[in-house]
């Protein structure tokens, strides 16, 4: 065996290229399955201790209703009752300018009652619990008493360019208390303060939340919510199994999306090894013949395999867990946007990640090596290799055409996301055997349409269906990659149309404002001469009483909860509103409070449609029901929504939640704007007009999906790594064609231009084809996945320019890629090609 | 080159394993003293950390000083200006048949560095509420700010509360009252409060001095005489109990010097009626120094001097801290009284952040009875 | 047809220089054939080389066709190779992507020249008329060979080079292979060298020479005296 490896040492030194490309393959296989396996190991360790700053198992809390706070005397009220359980907290996101780089910088800020934790924590200790924060009183201490500090968490210090004793100021040019960099549990991408602190710093006496600490059971949930005034409301944090439920397909994506480029880096291993082994096969020839056996040189090149994968998993794992630092911030904005999800600082098990990168790396490496390792079989047996090209491409077409049928036959029948998964990933086998069977039958056709005379060309053309033969699994990748990176941008590119359209439709108003204290900001437009009309959109908490379907997991019987909203029945609305689907009356009924209009995402998860029930009681009212007119769509909500006419409201006196303001002119908007700065009120009204309401939300979807963005170019880049490896691979075997073709004159720009063009109509083909798999892909995004996981969906919409566009760069992309190592080979004297023709 | 391969992999593994076992370290529960510049309470640790140098706050707090007059129903409110303060209620009582409790209701005031927010003002309120039964005992701690709401006193009518914790009179003055609280979830506490008795001002008519010739005093008044009757819930049923109470008003701020090592105080309810209190100051440099007040059963008030006391250690116990003097013998000649004082039982450590022993006692000797024990600073 | 002149071509072993052809002269007629032959190793495939424009000499001239080898651009040597120079190998080496009629016009067509009866006329000649739309895969080794030949002469270059061309056939087959690439290259007027170790093919050739020391002598069964440095043929 020593011997062996000593051989398979040296033959390194003349195959860097190879080798390197080996490493780097394995190393990036692992580094992304890493980094996905620690944001998603950290994401859950994160939901499942349900932790806030300095505590665990937080998974409820007391919110103030629509329309109504919650203040200090509500807390004290509660705790004066014995619900020493609450702890308050004020949440606030404020800009302020980074110390050093004079940046503005949006961060959020936690005010948190450091008392009441203290209290929580001294009787937690003494009642000895499990899951007992440790965080130490004294830590605590200073939030409250000099010297006020205000804790962060060491990463996210690192992240924002923070330091210790570092003072910010915040827009209004109040100072926040000094910088502490901590590691204490609990804490995420936010600074931690006193309450007190805080609303002092904000200059109000708002409080956000009480956060309810420790599991609750159904009596002490009850007592609690028996004991809630009118105005305050009890519900649960997405933390803990729901959260892991909501954020299931979020983590299932990116888990797949890692092993997509793993086994693309597979790929790539495996035409390194067989380069590799191909050029050793001479030498391991010779092995033989001096009486080696062959199981011996099997031996070897498993140890080989051994050692270099021992060698590139923890490197990989340790670029993963790298990655995923800087990645993570994203990550957790994306959670947070997506699923109301917190992500604190966790820790996370190292060891077992870096044990799964080593057998995912040392099976990955082993896989990639069956096909090298069975032709260095085929070479060691035989003295010639007899050029088998396969003119029967028939069962390919079978296989696409039954996998397909399969592929539609799951989607049909799909009730969960991974069934929904399996159809997609079945869809995309069979576009590759489809691809496998007409890339060769194309150029084929190619050949035989090109006149005679063209001899090059016609060459290029007979030569590719060799080249498609060896190239399988290479073209096979790019077409996945292209499949997977066209359906994923026009998914999104239709999300982004639908999105946009659906915002400028409804969003008609010239301005809106949300406030804590609609009264106050009523009476102030009353004072004011401005010429505007105002809408006010009412709110109010509902169950349904409709049976909920037996595969919806977010709800239990009779529990599920639903937004009723006020909604204009103008022309201007009814023309705002963007239906799934409507009845010819909907409006009519509407108005006289006959019909409701319900969200997709309440029809979609209890199978509602026009013309049924819906069942509902307000919370201390009686139960209703209503006939649906109209779905509509109701995109990114996660709630069951619906919408009645504004008299509706009236009866239960309901608050309202949102104003909505159409202004006679543009100066009269000018005037509100100047005379609501000045106002006292200022500082309780949020407002924001219509335009810059649209920008923040492009922005807010444009930052959701730049990690998706980010995979599809690694995926890409890698198949195009792929393709460029194999072209190094089929280029040994390549090597007695192109000296021939030298032989008779044919020039060396020629032949890698030929070349190229033989990749580029490679590419080319496995584009076209990838196109339609892509918009299939799309439409299986949107319609099963989507709706699978959310509830809710979009129109599919198609840019002709865009998706061509998306496939031609892919494809220039792969050019350019392969351009190199055919450039590379362009470069060898003539004369030592020629060799191998045996002159 | 195989030999450099081999110790290549192992030093890599060695780091992998490394970097992937190492964890943050447990952070130990440290019993800090939050309140600097304190107090009895701070003394329950020996260590001192390094937030814990006793210093003054920074604020200028009002001093005691002798010659104050102490009125009532005024006084029995909170003190702002004074650094500590607590309102603390001790009682002995027995069931219907005959078994013995001993229950601790307290509410401590203390005045910090602290700056007014929106949120709280510069007071910081701590409960603490414990019950014995002759076998178990029951201990639990609260904190909260001032200015929030659910901690505080107000005198119209007299109410000392934090959280349900309560302890509500029907007017301005403290008696009759309730007096109400809960233990874990598992202790339910429903006492009512009554006495007709006037106050007993400690010291020179409420300023009492803590070690002597020094200025650590404080205003200091109590309450002996209150009957108790009312029920428990205990995890074994609800008892109905009666029996005595003490009530003790202190405060100040300079209650203690650095270098005192903590006090041993005692309360006793004598079967004729007269009552007792003895305060001992333990001081590293200076000798300890007793103070203590009698009320004859005729309810003269007797403040006793040092050198009228005459107490001695009989036993040292094993508990949590270590061992506690819980058996002493206390004489006074002048008066004839010739006691010794037992603990009730071994087991009543309070061990909250701020720990210290405190229950009820046993009396025998020349005068019998019942009270109670608080040692702190062992 | 072939004129060299003093060629001198050196491969570096490891730290010293070795010359493979030492002021080698060679000159051959047009329309003429010769036969080299010589042991391993001693130059036969680097004088190939150097004739066929894929390698350049140290030192010498060497002129093909009136056209001088030496330092010609990568160009020049490719647009050379098209026009002027056929090759037949001994691995026979057809485009094994293309029909035989494809592999034999290739040529021709690279060059421009219009397929027509002299192509057709070419496999007739070489018995390949009912192979005309097989893949190389599907023909012997001697009808491999002579598809070979039928693609070298499809342009009618100036110059014929076959290395070995009955390396890998046996004797029948050699028989035919020789006796076509001979009479062909005569019938068309063109120039042949032929590398081989097989008397019989030598037979074939208008003069026989052979490559000892870096240097061509007139072939004879004895080992030479004298070197002649000036060999014609």
């Amino acid at each position: 065996m020593v011997p062996l490896l000593k051989l398979i040492w040296a033959s390194y030194q003349h195959n860097t290229l190879r080798v390197v490309l080996v490493l780097v393959a394995l190393i990036t296989a692992c580094a992304g399955l890493s980094a996905v396996l620690v944001i998603n190991s950290a994401a859950k360790n994160s939901y499942a201790s349900s932790n806030q700053p300095f505590l665990q198992q937080v998974e409820q809390r007391i919110i103030a209703r629509s329309g109504h706070t919650l203040n200090k005397q509500d807390f004290a009220a509660l705790r004066r009752l014995g619900f020493t359980q609450l702890i308050p907290v004020l949440r606030s996101s404020q800009n302020i300018l980074h110390p050093i780089t004079a940046q503005p910088l949006r961060i959020s800020l936690l005010g948190i009652d450091s008392f009441s934790v203290i209290s929580y924590l001294a009787s937690n200790a003494l009642k000895a619990e499990k899951n007992s924060s440790k965080v130490s009183t004294e830590e605590l201490g200073q939030l409250w008493r000099p010297p006020f500090v205000s804790v962060i968490h060491a990463d996210f210090a690192s992240e924002l360019n923070l330091s210790d004793a570092q003072i910010l100021a915040i827009e209004n040019n109040q100072l926040l208390p000094k910088l502490a960099v901590t590691a204490s549990q609990g804490l995420g991408r936010e600074i931690v303060m006193d309450i007190g602190q805080l609303q002092r710093v904000l200059g109000t006496q708002k409080i956000s939340e009480l956060m309810v600490v420790g599991v609750q059971n159904d009596q002490e949930t009850h007592e609690l919510k028996a004991a809630l005034p009118e105005h305050l409301r009890l519900e649960n944090i997405n933390t803990g199994e729901q959260a892991q439920q909501l954020t299931g397909s979020f983590h299932l994506n990116l888990l797949a999306m890692a092993c997509l480029m793993f086994v693309v880096c597979m790929f790539v291993v495996m035409n390194a090894l067989h380069l590799l082994i191909m050029k050793r096969w001479h030498n391991l020839r010779i092995v033989r013949q001096l009486g080696v056996s062959r199981k011996q040189i099997y031996w070897a090149q498993g140890a080989e395999l051994l050692l270099i994968s021992l060698f590139c998993a923890p490197l990989g794992a340790i670029a993963g867990v790298f990655l995923a630092q800087l990645a993570s911030p994203l990550v957790s904005l994306t959670l947070q946007s997506l699923f109301d999800v917190r992500i604190g600082y966790t820790q996370v098990a190292y060891l077992s990640l870096m044990t799964q990168c080593f057998a995912a790396c040392i099976l990955g490496a082993f896989t990639a090596a069956i096909l090298p390792m069975r032709q260095l079989n085929t070479k060691l047996a035989l003295r010639n290799l007899s050029v088998n090209v396969h003119t029967n491409h028939l069962p390919w077409l079978f296989a696409s055409i039954i996998l397909g049928c399969f592929a539609v036959g799951l989607g049909y029948y799909s009730q969960n996301i991974l069934v929904s998964f399996s159809a997609i990933a079945m869809s995309i086998f069979a576009g590759c055997s489809l691809l496998i069977y007409a890339l060769p039958k194309s150029l084929n056709m190619l050949f035989h349409s090109l006149p005679e005379r063209w001899v090059l060309f016609r060459w290029l053309a007979a030569d590719g269906v060799r080249l498609s033969q060896k190239s399988k699994i290479a073209c096979c990748a790019f077409f996945i990659a292209l499949t997977s990176n066209i359906g994923m941008n026009l998914m999104v590119d239709s999300f982004r149309q639908a999105t946009q359209q659906w915002l400028t439709q409804r969003l008609v108003a010239d301005q809106y404002i949300s406030t804590q204290s609609p009264e106050a900001f009523t009476q102030w437009l009353a004072t004011q001469d401005i010429d505007v009309k105002v809408i006010e959109r009412k709110g109010l908490d509902a169950v349904l009483l409709n049976k909920p379907l037996s595969r919806t997991k977010n709800t239990t019987p009779n529990k599920t909860k639903i937004e009723l909203r006020s909604y204009p029945s103008s022309n201007l609305y009814q023309e705002a509103m963007l239906f799934v689907q409507q009845q010819d009356d909907a409006w009519q009924r509407f108005t006289v409070d006959q019909g409701v209009l319900i969200n997709q995402q309440l029809a979609l998860r209890h199978e509602l449609t026009l013309g049924e029930e819906l069942n509902f009681y307000v919370e201390s009212g009686q139960p209703e029901t209503k006939h649906i007119v109209g779905i509509y769509y109701d995109y990114g909500n996660q709630n069951a929504q619906a919408l009645l006419a504004l008299d509706y409201f009236a009866k239960y006196k309901a608050n309202t939640t949102l104003f909505a303001l159409h202004f006679a002119s543009k100066q009269q908007q000018s005037l509100f704007a100047k005379q609501l700065e000045s106002a006292s009120i200022s500082n309780q009204v949020r407002s924001i007009q219509t335009r810059e309401l649209l920008a923040l939300s492009m922005q807010t979807f444009e930052r959701t999906f730049v990690i998706t963005d980010g995979l599809n170019i690694v995926t890409l880049l890698v198949a195009a790594l792929s393709l460029a490896t194999s072209v190094l691979m089929i280029d040994m075997d390549n090597r007695p064609q192109r000296a021939l073709l030298r032989s008779m004159g044919v020039g060396n720009y020629q032949m890698t231009g030929l070349s190229l063009i033989q990749y580029t109509l490679l590419s080319l083909l496995a584009c076209l084809l990838a196109l339609p798999f892509g918009i299939g892909l799309t439409w299986l995004l949107i319609n099963l996945i989507n709706v699978q996981a959310f509830s809710w969906s979009y129109p599919l919409l198609i840019t002709p320019a865009k998706l061509l566009s998306a496939g031609l760069l892919s494809v220039l992309l792969i050019v350019l890629v392969v351009a190199l190592p055919l450039y590379r080979l362009s470069r060898r004297k003539l004369v030592e090609d020629i060799k191998c023709l045996s002159f | 080159m195989f030999k450099f391969l081999a110790k290549y992999l192992l030093l890599l593994l060695l780091i992998t394993a490394v970097v992937a076992c190492s964890k943050n370290p447990d952070e130990e529960q440290q019993k800090s003293a939050m309140f600097s510049g304190l107090s009895r309470s701070s003394l329950g640790q020996q260590r001192v950390t390094k937030n814990e140098v006793p210093k003054t706050p920074n604020k200028t707090m009002a001093k005691v000083i002798p010659g104050y007059k102490i009125t009532f129903p005024h006084d029995h409110s909170s003190h702002p200006n004074f650094a500590v303060e607590w309102w603390y209620i001790t009682a002995n009582l027995t069931d219907t048949q005959n078994n013995p409790y001993a229950l601790q209701w307290t509410l401590f005031r203390f005045a910090s560095d602290t700056q007014n927010t929106p949120w709280s003002n510069a007071q910081q309120y701590m409960g603490h509420v414990a019950l014995r039964d002759g076998k178990q005992a029951w201990f639990e701690e609260r904190f909260a700010r001032g200015g929030v709401g659910n901690a505080g006193i107000s005198t119209e009518p007299f109410n000392a509360f934090i959280d349900d914790w309560q302890w509500l009179a029907q007017s301005s003055k403290l008696f009759p009252s309730t007096l109400e609280f809960t233990i874990d979830s598992q202790i339910k506490v429903n006492l009512d409060l009554a006495t007709d008795r006037p106050f007993v001002k400690h010291g020179e008519l409420g300023f009492s001095r803590k070690l002597r010739d020094s200025n650590q005093a404080s205003y200091y008044y109590s309450q002996p005489h209150i009957q108790v009757s009312g029920e428990l819930q205990l995890p074994r049923g609800i008892v109905q109990v009666t029996g005595n109470a003490w009530f003790d008003h202190e405060w100040s701020s300079q209650y203690l010097t650095p270098l005192a090592q903590g006090w041993d105080w005692f309360s006793i309810h004598f079967d004729d009626g007269a009552k007792l209190m003895l305060f001992n100051m333990r001081h590293q440099q200076a000798e300890d120094y007793w103070s203590g007040t009698l009320v004859t059963k005729s309810g003269k008030v007797i403040p006793l001097a040092e050198s009228e006391i005459r107490a001695k250690v009989i036993k040292r116990t094993k508990v949590e801290q270590g061992l506690l003097p819980l058996n002493w013998s206390i004489q006074l000649p002048k008066q004839q009284i010739d006691i010794q004082i037992a603990p009730m039982q071994t087991k009543q450590w309070n061990p909250g952040i701020f720990s210290y022993y405190e229950g009820g006692t046993v009396i025998s000797g020349s005068h019998s009875g019942v009270g109670f024990i608080e040692l702190t600073g062992y | 047809m072939i004129e060299v002149i003093g060629l001198v071509k050196q491969i570096t072993d490891g730290h010293s220089n070795k010359k493979i052809l030492d002021a080698l002269d060679f000159h051959l007629k047009a329309k003429k054939s010769v036969a080299i032959s010589g042991d391993s190793g001693s130059g036969k495939s680097t004088l190939l080389n150097i004739l066929a424009a894929l390698d350049n000499a140290d030192k010498g001239v060497v002129k093909v066709a009136g056209l001088t080898l030496n330092n010609m651009s990568e160009v020049q040597a490719d647009q050379f190779r098209k026009k002027h120079l056929g090759i037949v190998f001994q691995q026979f080496n057809l485009i094994d992507c293309l029909s035989v009629w494809d592999n034999i016009t290739f040529p021709a067509r690279l060059n421009g020249l219009p397929i027509g009866p002299f192509h057709n006329d070419l496999l007739e000649q070489l018995g390949l008329k009912s192979h005309k739309h097989k893949l190389p895969v599907n023909l012997s080794g001697g009808e491999q060979q002579r598809v070979a030949i039928a693609r070298a002469l499809s342009h009618q270059p100036s110059l014929v080079l076959a290395d070995e061309p009955t390396g890998n056939l046996d004797d029948n087959n050699s028989q035919v292979v020789s006796e076509l690439l001979f009479r062909l290259c005569k019938q068309l007027g063109l120039t042949l060298v032929v590398v081989t170790h097989s008397p019989k093919v030598a037979a074939f050739a208008d003069s026989r020479l052979l490559l000892q020391q870096g240097r061509l002598h007139a072939f004879s069964n004895q080992p030479p005296n004298q070197t002649s440095n000036l060999v014609s043929a």
